[in-house]
């Protein structure tokens, strides 16, 4: 009854509706102000993929355990990887500060007599690969290993002074290669028993950090892999969620990309703010780690300082993470629209 | 010609033929009711139509289009130039009135949101439902719903209507008002088909009939 009175008190706009109606009918290209113009397109476009944007993010407000859920996962797996990353990139920094080592121990052979000696000390003096050289006699290099090691007392025991004299060398040279070479030289003089490159074990940090940063590589993908597989597992419940949606859309004449959109958005959203999420947590974890890593540093003469999440890991993790939700959406977005089909 | 069935057959795996040699056209502004007993075949050809199904063989053509020669991408495009009515009204419950019947014209994609506004309150003003647009489609009668339905499917005002028993789950006092409708969209130019198996509201129509029985079209004229 009510529907009718109110059919009755608009009779002319019931007229206005049927004309459009016939116009739309005979000459399709004047059905009303249509999109034109290029400028007019680029706008609708923008808009639409704007509402589609803003559409997905309510989605994910209406299920949001399920959201939190899933973008806790991508966070945690995120996080793993780009922690251990800032480990490592720490230790590369420490590694760079003594790249400027550059000081070879040369060991003499033991009771050296003194007229070697000195023609040894005189051709370092000459050698131009040496910029500066230390010598330590036998009872200096006792007093310093006594003092270094605390073996004061037991070193007394000894008869006499089981250790060698030692030249400390200063290189010209920075690179490795070239110490390396140098350290090759003076180990083949008579006078000389070996040489030690400071430098080695740092080098054998080195190798092992680059171990550690495969590893961690090798950890990124299989976690990436994850967060991709997390995210396109949720995509495809809510696809599966939104089945009559889909249907009647694609009755109704709904692209492929246009049912696509909104779960894009949704991945794009996963992603942005797993990543985030996992940002959080890597501040948590250092923050955590803060005081053991100040005293460790405090022992190295502070030559090292805090760990710390700097502007470009901060920019490729969201931007990373936003590229997994993305693509997780995409995989499986193309491979469940394609099976709902209107009956 | 809006439609032309020529020597149309589909038959689904494993079956009989669903529609066997359909021969018809429907003209531009014609209204025609698709009769028969259910499993006839009336929904089957409303399916081809809609290209919700391809035909097995013969050539079927819309807006003077071969359906064969429409590759998948282009589908949606064609769709929107076809309203469809549903039984089962296929609404969206998570929305209101007022976006149910948008959806067309947002899918579509080519208009402002105050031309959406527009035509969406034009659409339900037609049905009668102006005053519902806020409301959600799960508190609205059956009948009001199946209107939703319908003006959702004129709001993109296609040339052509295909409604699949709309008032299949009415009474017959309300079936009479949907039918009314169509007949009103009718006279405004749109072409109409109507499956539907209510022989005593086909009657009443004084529409031309197409009888299906058992996948075949055995008879075709205006019932008086």
């Amino acid at each position: 009854m009510k529907r009718r009175q109110s059919q009755q008190r608009r009779p002319s706009s019931r007229r206005d509706h049927a004309s459009a109606h016939l116009k739309g009918v005979s000459a399709r290209h004047r059905r009303a102000p249509r999109a034109g113009g290029l400028r007019m397109r680029l706008r609708l476009y923008v808009l639409r993929h704007a509402q589609a944007f803003i559409d997905s993010l309510g989605r994910l407000r209406k299920a949001p355990l399920a959201s939190i859920m899933t973008i806790m996962v991508i966070g945690i797996a995120l996080a793993l990887p780009t922690g251990l990353y800032l480990v490592i990139k720490n230790l590369r920094g420490f590694d760079d500060q003594w790249q400027s080592a550059t000081q070879l121990s040369v060991f003499l052979q033991k009771e050296l007599p003194a007229a070697r000696l000195n023609k040894l000390l005189d051709e370092f003096k000459q050698d131009a690969e040496i910029s500066d050289f230390e010598y330590r006699d036998p009872a200096a290099v006792l007093i310093e290993f006594s003092q270094l090691a605390d073996l004061g007392d037991s070193l007394e025991v000894l008869d006499d002074n089981p250790l060698p004299g030692i030249i400390i060398v200063q290189a010209s040279a920075t690179d490795t290669q070239a110490m390396t070479k140098l350290a090759a030289r003076l180990e083949a003089k008579a006078e000389v028993d070996f040489v030690q490159l400071d430098r080695r074990w740092l080098e054998r940090l080195y190798a092992i950090v680059d171990i550690g940063q495969r590893a961690i590589i090798v950890l990124a993908c299989l976690l990436g892999l994850a967060v991709l597989l997390v995210v396109g597992n949720t995509i495809r419940l809510s696809i599966e969620g939104r089945r009559a949606e889909i249907q009647i859309t694609k009755l109704i004449g709904g692209t492929d990309g246009f049912i696509r959109r909104p779960f894009l958005y949704s991945g794009l959203w996963y992603g942005l703010f797993g990543g985030v999420f996992a940002l959080i947590l890597i501040n948590i974890a250092l923050l955590a780690i803060r005081g053991p890593v100040k005293a460790l540093a405090r022992l190295y003469d502070d030559s090292f300082g805090l760990l710390a999440v700097d502007l470009s890991t901060t920019g490729t993790v969201v931007i990373g993470a936003v590229l997994l939700g993305w693509g997780g959406s995409w995989l499986a977005v193309s491979r469940h629209l394609r099976d709902i089909q209107p009956t | 010609m809006i439609i032309e069935f020529d020597h149309v057959s589909k038959r689904y795996e494993g079956s009989r033929d669903a529609l066997h040699d359909i021969n018809f056209t429907l003209d531009r502004g014609e209204m025609a009711f698709l009769t028969g007993h259910s499993g006839a075949g009336k929904s089957s050809l409303l399916r081809l139509i809609a290209l919700i199904e391809r035909p097995s063989s013969g050539r079927l053509f819309v807006y003077g289009k071969d359906l064969a020669k429409v590759k998948p991408r282009q589908v949606p495009f064609l769709r929107r130039n076809v309203g469809i009515v549903f039984q089962d009204h296929c609404l969206l419950n998570d929305r209101t009135v007022f976006d149910n019947v948008a959806l067309p014209l947002i899918v579509s994609g080519q208009l402002e949101h105050a031309e959406i506004a527009r035509r969406v309150r034009a659409a339900l003003d037609k049905v009668g439902l102006l005053d519902k647009e806020k409301m959600n489609p799960q508190r609205l009668s059956g009948g009001e719903q199946q209107r939703v339905g319908i003006a959702r499917a004129v709001v993109n005002r296609p040339p052509l209507l295909l409604a699949d028993e709309p008032t299949g789950n009415l009474d017959p006092e309300l079936s009479a008002e949907i039918m009314t409708l169509f007949q009103q969209f009718n006279q405004v130019g749109v072409s109409v088909m109507i499956a539907s198996h209510d022989l005593a509201l086909i009657a009443s129509m004084r529409t031309r009939v197409l009888t299906l029985k058992q996948g075949r079209l055995v008879d075709d004229r205006v019932l008086a």
